[in-house]
């Protein structure tokens, strides 16, 4: 099965892990590489960005890129 | 409780306390400003001259235990935009206000002789008293001034020169807990419709006063009790921004693409991290002294996301430090320099301009090639230019739109004449929808959208999350409350709750939504009735037909999508 690499940036604040790579089934929704990484945190307060775009759990990866994980804010 | 009105007259020199009238009981904040707005002044006024008044009122909860609830709205026909406007800021004035059972403040008439005032309101009256000493001179001077005359702990809403000589970007700053008068109602060039009235300030002496207690004491205190629990439960609002403040939200825009940069041309900049949340707080760390990494704007905040940012040295350079401020004074110029950004920031507090339109003004001269971008050096220059009056000093100060006039540049980012805060509108489409729709022109403060469940760059979906960020935000304008409590109110029904229990009456989260909707409603027909047309509705030319580069998208929001939009 074709693999992508993915650069996973932890941009949570109060967050210790900064950088992660990994490989994942091309296909893959960001749901599972969300669990192939443990990451446990609660979606609801977060932003996902791939390459630039954001993304939700359903959507798939097919392409080499970054996901950044940001915590969810409004103010300013 | 909270019954008084102080109605000022510049023109004939008078100065009444009324009783709020029945129709506003349920009004507070932004919806009483807005109101009164609406009914008193003709909506075909010239924003400086005689017709207009300057509306400045507090929340249903201010002079209370409630966290973030002494915002201060401040309303009028914007000499900016043309339209309606209201335009809230933190500081101590609005508790102060409610100490002194005052709901409003009218101020009526304008001068045009050489006389300047300020008006003092203390527990036993409120009265006109000449200031001609405090022109010209700066607003941290002007506040010691004050401080010197009435006391350390009086509220101070004021003008600076920017104020003073009427310019566009003026607005009226109010003093922080620690003295500081750097709390700003920045937008649409509110402190210029206070300059044509010749008032330089408004003092709040509350020495002697007593707050009414709540009318079902046990209620209220249980209901502020989960009020704060919420906030201390939610991360932005009990981890994040106290750590962080405001500019936490930067690598959130960064990371949407969504960070004005170089006038907006795109929504990414490569110089972030030098100017991002976690080199501010190092930064303010390290240089120790003065500097704190959190602080509080108003009396009781929880929150606490403002800061105080230190030099070389650990003295004071500027507080607080705020997002907005270090998005349009930083990566909008292409600079990543947080030391030049504050001492910018500084000179536009003490001058008294809004952070936002300048940093608009100074990026759209900046693409006419009136100084090169990413030169802090040449900005801070310019800024002195704006400090000493010069007539490119004027220019700028003179906002986002008059600076593209002037210098032939057709990208600027503005609507209703007002500059766009920091928030990319092709990489957050949904706030770009309320910077087209709402009444206020560009602002974020009228429906900032990034926490909704959405893809910001995409076109679906947009006009439903703009239009209930305009209905969020509204309400906790109408409220007196900080917008940065709204991730923290998993259910705003207890908003009802704490108004019912302070004053004794009996209202439903549908009532506070009707008047949100009213609010709203009555802000568009001001506009309506003052020549607004759909054809205000719109962004720039260029958003519609040139890619945000971090994206890829243009904006696709057109009339027949905008007019879904309706409160």
């Amino acid at each position: 099965m074709e693999k992508v690499q993915v650069e996973v940036q932890y941009k949570i604040l109060w967050s210790k892990k900064k950088t992660e790579s990994v490989e994942i089934v091309k296909g893959s929704t960001v749901a599972d590489l969300l669990q192939y990484i443990s990451f446990k945190e609660n979606l609801e307060h977060l932003l996902m960005v791939y390459n630039g775009k954001i993304v939700f759990p359903h959507d798939t990866i097919t392409e080499n890129g970054q996901l950044v994980l940001i915590s969810a804010l409004i103010g300013g | 409780m909270l019954d008084k009105v102080i109605r000022v007259d510049m023109a004939g020199l008078t100065v009444k306390e009324e009783q709020l009238a029945e129709a506003y009981q349920r009004l507070s904040g932004r919806s009483l400003s807005s109101r009164i707005v609406f009914d008193e002044i003709p909506p075909y006024a010239e924003p400086l001259g005689p017709h207009n008044k300057l509306i400045v009122t507090c929340g249903l909860f201010a002079g209370s235990m409630v966290s973030s609830s002494g915002r201060l709205s401040i309303g009028a026909k914007s000499p900016l935009t043309g339209g309606i406007k209201e335009s809230n800021a933190g500081g101590i004035s609005a508790h102060k206000m409610g100490r002194l059972d005052i709901r409003a403040i009218v101020v009526e008439g304008i001068r045009e002789d050489d006389k300047w005032f300020m008006l003092v309101i203390n527990k036993d009256k409120a009265y006109l008293e000449e200031a001609g000493y405090l022109i010209n001179k700066g607003t941290y001077e002007k506040a010691q001034l004050l401080y010197n005359k009435y006391g350390k702990k009086i509220g101070l809403a004021l003008v600076g020169p920017a104020g003073e000589k009427r310019l566009l970007t003026a607005g009226i700053t109010n003093n922080d807990p620690d003295g500081a008068p750097s709390r700003y109602n920045g937008r649409g060039g509110l402190g210029a419709v206070m300059g044509s009235k010749h008032l330089l300030a408004i003092v709040l002496d509350d020495a002697g006063c007593r707050v009414k207690g709540p009318v079902r004491k046990e209620e209220f205190k249980e209901k502020v009790k989960e009020f704060h629990q919420n906030l201390l439960s939610t991360p932005q609002t009990a981890e994040i921004f106290p750590k962080y403040g405001t500019a936490a939200m930067l690598n959130v825009t960064n990371s949407l693409g969504a960070l004005p940069t170089r006038n907006f041309s795109t929504g990414r900049f490569q110089g972030a991290e030098n100017i991002n949340a976690e080199r501010l707080y190092e930064t303010i760390k390290s240089r120790g002294g003065e500097g704190s990494t959190t602080h509080s704007c108003m009396p009781g905040c929880i929150i606490r996301c403002s800061n105080v940012y230190p030099d070389r040295d650990g003295k004071t350079l500027v507080s607080p430090l705020e997002y907005e401020t270090i998005c349009l004074l930083g990566s909008n110029l292409d600079i990543d320099d947080l030391d030049a950004v504050a001492k910018m920031n500084y000179l536009c507090n003490d001058y008294g301009v809004d952070t936002i339109e300048v940093g608009c003004a100074i990026g759209v001269a900046m693409e006419g090639g009136v100084i090169p971008f990413g030169d802090g050096k040449e900005a801070h220059e310019l800024m002195e230019e704006v400090v000493a009056d010069t007539h490119l000093g004027r220019i700028i100060a003179s906002g986002s739109v008059i600076t593209g006039k002037v210098f032939g540049v057709r990208r600027v980012p503005s609507v209703k004449g007002q500059g766009m805060p920091g928030y990319e509108p092709r990489g957050l489409k949904g706030t770009a929808v309320t910077y087209a729709t709402s009444p206020m022109g560009a602002d974020h403060t009228a429906g900032n959208t990034p926490r909704a469940n959405v893809k910001h760059h995409l076109k679906e979906g947009q006009v439903a999350v703009s239009r209930n960020a305009q209905l969020g935000v509204t309400l906790v304008d109408a409220l007196g409350l900080c917008m940065m409590v709204g991730p923290g109110l998993p259910d705003r029904a207890i908003l009802a709750d704490l108004i019912n229990a302070r004053f004794g009456w009996n209202l439903t989260l549908e009532d506070l939504e009707k008047i949100c909707r009213d609010t709203l409603n009555l802000e568009k027909e001001f506009n309506s009735k003052a020549g607004f047309t759909k054809a205000h509705d719109r962004l720039p030319e260029h958003f519609y037909e040139e890619e945000n580069p971090a994206t890829g998208t243009v904006f696709d929001l057109y009339e027949e999508d905008l007019s879904e939009l309706v409160y």
